[in-house]
């Protein structure tokens, strides 16, 4: 992943894709997603396990994100946890589960 | 109990009352055509399902289950395959099952899928193959000289299969193989091909076209394993597209168009003959008119009256082997005229090598070609394929 | 609609050769019965020793699977062998060895189910019960998970599977299939010293997975293979020298992808495969096995007990 796609993405709220992201489980923190369009079934790591289920609640920015994580984590909300969110937000994307939400008037999330 | 199917399948209502030993029968014949989930849905559409004992009743659910997998992987397919060509502005036809569900078209209820087959123009064919495998589409085909045999002889390029996901693609550029007797124009079918609602990226064939694509694949095409299934979908498409206006007529001044008259002429006889369904009385002067000689139609009568059958122990007469085995000959004569035909097998016996691999269905039916031409048939001839050892009861 | 006759057992030698090289032989096992054609001698003698307790019924019946195991027609009937297994007049393999036509039958047979029963989801897995709950033991090969439930099959516990545990799609219990249970290498010897009275069939050398014996399920479990269990364990066995033989707790996250990847049909089930699986992980508890001795291994497993009450996990 580039640097130019990472400074994009800090621009955007993200949310769940209810398509995608239709059936999950949680236990003890780690996410199982079953996704009924590609037959797909994935855990997500700790980071990206909290990541969707704080999206659960309501789309985020990627600072907002990175807030909750320092929270949840007691970690520092530094340049290293907004490099982590980066990548698991790319995997979330790669993997179907979290689109952007579009601006009015534009086309459909990617 | 050769004809047990097929008669039940023109009666119903038979399936609710059938003895253990009939069903055991009627299970694998169904399962060995590749209709027992076909036979399921029927059956709950009939509300005979549930009188079904339960060992039968937990097969048909069983494939019903697997067939409603397929279709999914069908869908995904499809999503995938109009991503990777996003950028490109090929013209897509989806052709066979996965039209056939993506238009939500009977022949796709029960249906279990193999490969996804689309048509593109033969100009774009090397573009469309150069993205594809830019995408983690391989050839299945390494072999040269079966590479070599899909690009000159037929009317496709060599299978895809992709790396992850293991599905298979098969592009084609027209419906018959460019060196039959009666080559079909793929622009003609093109040009009068219809958008489904995926924006309008994916066509499928106007349902004149959609039918004898079906037939000439059944009539043409020499492959037997599903013919009954192949012949169920022939009755599914014309009785959903038999009701709308002047589809006869179309379909009647379609078939002159494009030399397939045969095709259809034999659909239609054998939906007769082994379905009960009667022949449209719109086409009863066209059905005149295309009718082979009456020595040539009891010879082909003899031949597909068994070979449409499940390729079943149960379903085989003494002449079943050799039947099937005439009209894979009967294929290959149709795909290559008779002074290409002879030189391509004399070749392919050169070619052939110690470790030939037994389940490579085509090369080993090649070679039997060449015995038949070259040899008198043997006594131990059965005609079994390569692929499966068949067990004679 | 099945007319079950009697036990295996009840017929004689030559009636079974009869039935066998003829029409077939109907053996019931748990939820599935197979019609069985072979004129092969060691198979004859397998069946009569592995399946006398199992019932079969006559030709004029349903079968859920037709098989037979044949001897091939030209030199390698004579010439090194071979056996051929056949689905429904197909071979699925290609030929063995004649003398591994045995464990040919209960590969053939696991196939049958494997391919075909998407009535169940199926895991790859021994199964076992006690008091109405069920162990389920999934494992690659070689991990001792045979050897380990062979003998606890004889030792308080009841068999539901060797090698394929069937969960039903109607409420998740496991559904028994009792059949032999195939050990290799080394655990024919121990099993063999373990349990002396335990009846097996004679070892096949150079198998694709080493020396191979048949082991009969015990009595009990067969007659009670109609009976399904609930779930309460899922615990991955490894046998290691040097080992504590103490549970350790396991992610159920990863536990739930393990499974799907140790069965036969989870991604044919789709939405439903999912929800079962995540019901299976949900109602069990999941750990990770290691044993050094089977003496070991009972002791744990003789003080396992289902857990409290269920805690649901979050969910969709």
């Amino acid at each position: 992943m580039n640097s130019a796609s990472t400074d994009t993405s800090q621009q955007h709220t993200w949310r769940i894709n209810r398509h995608h992201a239709a059936l999950w489980r949680s236990w003890d923190g780690e996410v199982v997603v079953y996704d009924d369009i590609s037959g797909d079934t994935m855990k997500l790591d700790i980071i990206m396990s909290e990541i969707f289920r704080f999206m659960l609640h309501c789309p985020a920015t990627p600072a907002e994100i990175v807030r909750h994580l320092a929270s949840a984590f007691d970690l520092k909300a530094d340049e290293q946890l907004r490099h982590i969110t980066s990548l698991a937000l790319h995997r979330l994307r790669e993997a179907a589960l979290i689109q952007t939400i579009p601006l009015a008037g534009s086309q459909d999330a990617r | 109990m050769r004809s047990l199917l097929p008669k039940l399948l023109r009666r119903p209502e038979g399936f609710a009352c059938l003895t253990p030993d009939r069903w055991d029968l009627v299970i694998r014949q169904a399962r060995q055509a590749g209709i027992l989930a076909r036979l399921c849905i029927q059956l709950d559409d009939l509300r005979i399902l549930k009188r079904v004992p339960e060992k039968p009743r937990g097969h048909l659910e069983a494939a019903r289950t697997l067939a409603q997998k397929h279709a999914r992987d069908v869908r995904w397919e499809v999503a995938c395959l109009c991503r990777t060509l996003e950028h490109c502005d090929v013209p897509l036809t989806l052709l066979k099952g996965a039209a056939y569900l993506l238009a939500d078209l009977p022949p796709a209820r029960g249906r279990l899928f193999a490969d996804l087959d689309i048509l593109v123009p033969r100009s774009r064919i090397d573009e469309v193959e150069q993205i594809l495998g830019a995408a983690d589409w391989v050839s299945a085909v390494t072999d040269f000289y079966d590479q070599r045999y899909y690009r000159r002889w037929t009317h496709q390029i060599p299978p895809l299969r992709h790396i992850r996901r293991r599905s298979v693609l098969d592009v084609h550029h027209t419906i018959v193989p460019p060196t039959a007797r009666a080559p079909v124009d793929a622009a003609t079918l093109a040009t009068e091909s219809l958008p489904l609602s995926h924006g309008g990226r994916l066509h499928i064939l106007q349902p004149a076209d959609m039918v004898l694509h079906s037939a000439v694949h059944l009539f043409n095409d020499g492959e037997f394993d599903h013919g009954l299934r192949d012949l169920l979908d022939l009755f599914d498409l014309l009785s959903h597209f038999g009701s709308r206006p002047a589809f006869w007529e179309t379909l009647a001044l379609r078939a002159e168009a494009l030399s397939l008259t045969r095709p259809l002429y034999l659909s239609l006889r054998y939906l007769d003959r082994i379905l009960g369904m009667p022949q449209p009385c719109e086409l009863r002067e066209a059905l005149l008119r295309w009718q082979p000689p009456a020595a040539a139609q009891a010879a082909l009568d003899a031949l597909f009256d068994r070979a449409l059958l499940p390729d079943h122990a149960s379903c085989d007469d003494y002449l079943t082997g050799t039947a099937r085995w005439l009209l894979y000959v009967r294929a290959h004569y149709l795909r290559m005229p008779l002074h290409l035909l002879l030189p391509h097998l004399a070749r392919k016996g050169f070619r052939r090598t110690a470790a030939a691999d037994e389940k490579n269905d085509r090369r080993s039916r090649q070679a039997q070609i060449e015995r038949l031409l070259r040899l008198a048939p043997s006594r131990s001839d059965d005609g079994s394929h390569a692929q499966a050892v068949r067990q004679r009861h | 609609m099945v007319l079950i006759t009697m036990k295996l057992s009840a017929w004689n030698r030559a009636e079974l050769n009869e039935r066998l090289s003829g029409s077939g032989l109907t053996v019931h096992t748990g939820p599935f019965s197979a019609r069985i054609r072979t004129k092969i001698s060691s198979v004859v003698d397998g069946i009569v020793l592995l399946y006398a307790d199992y019932p079969v019924s006559d030709g004029d019946s349903f079968a859920d699977f037709h098989v037979a195991l044949q001897q091939p027609r030209g030199p390698r009937r004579w010439f090194r062998p071979q056996v051929t297994f056949h689905f429904d007049g197909v071979a699925p393999f290609k030929p063995l060895p004649l003398a591994q036509a045995l464990p040919l039958l209960e590969w053939g047979l696991n196939w049958c189910v494997g391919n075909h029963a998407h009535q169940f989801l199926l895991i790859h897995a021994a199964a076992i019960e006690r008091d109405g709950c069920a162990a389920i033991l999934p494992g690659p090969p070689g991990a001792g998970k045979s050897t380990l439930t062979a003998f606890l099959v004889h030792n308080g516990w009841r068999l539901l599977s060797d090698e394929l545990a069937l969960l039903s799609l109607a409420d998740g219990s496991v559904t028994a299939l009792a059949r032999p249970i195939s050990l290799k290498n080394q655990s024919i010897d121990i099993i063999a010293r373990r349990l002396p009275s335990a009846r097996m069939s004679p070892r096949c050398k150079d198998t694709a997975k080493g020396a191979v014996a048949l082991l009969r399920a015990p009595h009990e479990s067969v007659a009670r293979s109609g009976e399904t269990a609930q779930p309460a364990w899922v615990i991955f066995p490894k046998f290691r020298v040097g080992s504590d033989g103490r549970l350790r707790p396991r992610s159920k996250a990863d536990t739930l992808i393990e499974i799907g990847h140790n069965a036969f049909n989870y991604s044919v089930h789709g939405k439903l495969g999912f929800e079962l699986l995540s019901q299976l992980i949900d109602s069990c508890g999941c750990y990770d096995f290691s044993y050094d001795s089977l003496d070991q291994a009972f002791a744990t497993f003789d003080v396992l007990r289902p857990a409290g009450a269920v805690t649901r996990a979050a969910s969709a």
